[in-house]
């Protein structure tokens, strides 16, 4: 007796196979024990994962998060609706400076309607209302206003048998080595890459390094 | 008029190049001292609205300690330009005595914003000394004892077998073991590699995830009982290991060596994968790292990662002590293919290639 | 300007708009919530995207022609702007060293007492980290938020036979993983 295969049981279990497949399938299961027990174990799986899923993360406070959540949607969407005003098309023509100025509505949105939770605000808190009006307002008025985070750009280490790169935010440290033959290079996933030679002026041997902040 | 105002641009560059030359920071206590500095090659040119500092320093370190030193490790910043990184320089496999001399080179390059600050571009400064009874001097914010004194472990495990060739099989016997590590170097497969934290992928390959294959080192006091990466074309991320502590002393750090193969059945050492634990006889832990590999290629077919092969390859007690394979572990075929041999292997091979044979005996005598 | 203690009919007209978007909020935003949270992996990245689906969602509420369909609509915001964050940042949340629970239990301890509600719901959370991001997109909207397979297939932006691969290896690498958990580990690779 040929059975299914591992793939058509779990799409089974989900009722996810095509008419045809679901009805061979299926009568294939009710009749061979172990198979119908595959199946029952991979709904009793499907089960789990409902039920993992439905739960909040542990040591949650989920009525405060709510209670903030709220509060930033408001106050992204009364941003929104403030640059939406000001987008309206200007019956004058006169060009107008939009990046700047869109920004100095943002920010009279963010104080007339977030003052009330600047106060009190803890640090993460902050961030996060903020967050909220920066996707805002980088969907609606583009490169001019946004505020690209300090630090968040990626540093990248590369090694080659001519140097070894440090780069970020477009500018890079390089460590050569020129007196060489040849060189073995070496990555530590805790980040780190390097160049490894003897000297051949001095016979030494000698590591490069470049490591990104976190090391 | 010509000459003078030649001079008076020498005079000038000299002057203005003063004004990059590094920061040499040691601590007042510090068993090294920088007793001369050379920059004759290094230069500083404009490039558009930056200027490339080209420097190359040829320091001259001097011993006042009162022990031999084996290894050195200094910390080069740039804070300027990469604030979100930084560079050393490592030297092992060095016999230095009290009071003794040696040499230390330092090659980099930079490009600097041209209004930049009047403080020096480059910082120098120690990470940490490792002497010949073990100890160790230094802030080690790089992690270079553990560094430095697995590289000495390395160098005195390798000196004691090629000196034992000797004693069993005469100079030939040597020789024909340099010879084959020479021949071994050159086919070993090299590749270019980047590195980025935070896994961010940058190919449009479907990403698969692949379990790790284990080579087991007999003696080795870790055993790594599973763990797989995500493989997408010619990048891998995110490793993750499971190990087991196998020996009755309980483990503080540990390296699993991470070779990788493509679709040719070329293998390669991608790297290691370190990770520091409390690891208690018999217990098992998982290792975890969030970073991204790449291979690019310099012309040629790209690589195509397809399988991946895990080792054990350091292993640090918490009472200091460590393990590291054996000569014997590292002849089994598939190591051999892929793992380069230490420095000192390295600097002895040097030795006999630059000196010959007598002048390789000589060196392993000295030791 | 509304007279005192009488409110006009546009206060009345807005003020029932703005109770007609809070209800949204409150009656989806635990749904949504943990459906980003699900895919992403943090609570903090969760957080922000959640808003901002949420502002998405009610700044575009004239492109939802069918009300009884606004669940579905906000879940599949929700999940694309979940999958485009990973997308861009290419962020895989796998639980810390320090969090992981072992399944295992110690040869001492009968498997009874090991099995905990919150140490077992801890592995089965973990088990959700096993599976690639888009087996987890993909087992997520599939078998939680209960979309068929050909608007998964849209959402995640694949074929649905892709997505039916997906949602199989998820639900079969989940069964394996929790038959883990019932017996001891050491099987060497």
């Amino acid at each position: 007796m040929k059975h299914p295969n591992q793939v058509q049981l779990a799409l089974l279990a989900g009722g996810d196979l095509g008419l045809l497949d679901r009805w061979r399938t299926g009568r294939h299961v009710a009749g061979c024990a172990s198979c119908a027990a595959e199946v029952q174990a991979l709904r009793a799986a499907r089960e789990q994962v409902r039920e993992v899923t439905a739960e909040l993360p542990e040591n949650l406070n989920w009525n405060q998060l709510a209670e903030e959540m709220t509060a930033n949607v408001r106050v992204g969407l009364a941003a929104g609706e403030a640059i939406a005003r000001f987008d309206k098309p200007s019956l004058v023509g006169r060009p107008r400076h939009l990046g700047w100025n869109a920004a100095m509505v943002v920010a009279c949105a963010t104080v007339v309607f977030g003052a009330a939770f600047w106060i009190n605000l803890p640090r993460p808190q902050m961030d996060h209302l903020l967050s909220a009006l920066k996707r805002v307002r980088t969907e609606r008025i583009g490169k001019l206003v946004q505020h690209p985070e300090a630090g968040t750009e990626d540093v990248m280490l590369e090694a080659s048998s001519l140097s070894l790169d440090l780069s970020q935010n477009g500018r890079t440290l390089s460590l050569m080595h020129p007196h060489s033959d040849a060189v073995t290079v070496s990555v530590s996933m805790r980040g780190s890459v390097g160049v490894r030679y003897v000297d051949a002026d001095t016979g030494q041997v000698t590591t490069n390094k470049v490591y990104d902040a976190e090391q | 008029m010509r000459s003078s105002s030649v001079l008076g641009l020498i005079l000038w560059s000299s002057a203005a190049f003063a004004g990059v030359l590094p920061k040499i920071d040691l601590p007042k206590d510090s068993p090294v001292a920088v007793i001369a500095s050379d920059y004759g090659e290094s230069s500083e040119t404009a490039r558009g609205g930056a200027m490339l500092l080209d420097l190359h320093a040829a320091l001259t370190l001097r011993n006042s300690s009162q022990r031999r030193i084996r290894g050195i490790t200094l910390l080069v910043t740039a804070q300027e330009v990469t604030p979100g990184g930084k560079g050393s320089v490592t030297v092992t496999s060095l016999d230095v005595g009290p009071f003794e001399s040696f040499p230390l080179h330092i090659d980099l390059r930079l490009l600097r914003p041209l209004q930049a600050s009047s403080a020096a571009p480059v910082q120098i400064g120690l990470d940490g000394v490792l002497f010949d009874d073990l100890s160790f001097y230094g802030s080690d914010k790089l992690g270079s004892r553990r560094t430095l004194t697995l590289s000495e472990f390395e160098a005195r495990r390798d000196r004691k077998y090629f000196k034992s060739l000797v004693a069993e099989g005469g100079p030939e016997r040597l020789r024909r073991e340099i010879l084959e590590s020479m021949d071994h170097s050159a086919e070993r497969p090299t590749l270019d590699v980047q590195m980025v934290r935070g896994g961010r992928a940058t190919n449009f390959e479907p990403e698969k995830q692949v379990q790790f294959a284990f080579l087991r080192l007999p003696d080795s006091p870790v055993d790594p009982m599973g763990g797989m990466a995500r493989i997408a074309g010619n990048e891998a991320r995110a490793p993750r290991l499971e190990v087991k502590n196998r020996s009755d002393r309980p483990i503080r750090y540990l390296e699993i060596g991470w070779i990788l193969e493509d679709h040719g059945g070329r293998q390669f050492l991608a790297g290691s994968v370190p990770a520091e634990l409390n690891l208690a006889p018999g217990q098992k832990s998982q290792i975890l790292e969030n970073a991204t590999l790449k291979f690019p290629t310099r012309g040629g077919t790209p690589l195509a990662i397809e399988a991946m092969t895990g080792f054990v390859s350091s292993v640090e007690f918490a009472d200091g002590s460590m393990w590291i394979p054996s000569r014997a572990d590292l002849g089994v075929p598939q190591l051999q293919r892929v793992m380069a041999p230490s420095g000192e292997e390295q600097r002895l091979i040097q030795i006999y290639r630059k000196k010959g044979l007598q002048a390789l005996i000589a060196e392993l005598n000295k030791f | 300007m509304s007279e005192r203690g009488a409110p006009s009919q546009l206060d009345a007209s807005l003020q029932s708009a703005q109770e007609l978007q809070n209800r949204f909020v409150s009656d989806n935003l635990r749904r949504i919530f943990l459906l980003i949270y699900r895919i992403v992996g943090n609570v903090a990245d969760a957080q922000d995207l959640t808003q901002e689906a949420f502002i998405k969602a009610l700044q575009r509420q004239d492109q939802l022609k069918d009300i009884d369909k606004a669940a579905h609509w906000l879940s599949r915001i929700a999940s694309n702007t979940a999958i485009d964050f990973l997308r861009r940042n290419g962020k895989v949340n796998f639980c810390e060293i320090d969090s992981l629970v072992d399944p295992l239990s110690e040869p001492s301890e009968s498997p009874e007492q090991a099995v905990l509600r919150t140490e077992h719901r801890a592995y089965l959370e973990q088990g959700l980290t096993c599976l690639t991001e888009r087996e987890r997109t993909a087992l997520l909207l599939r078998d939680v938020e209960g979309l068929p397979a050909d608007e998964v297939a849209e959402q995640m932006n694949c074929s649905k036979a892709t997505v039916r691969s997906h949602i199989a290896n998820a639900r079969i690498k989940f069964k394996r993983y929790m038959d883990r958990g019932r017996r001891p580990m050491g099987k060497k690779v």
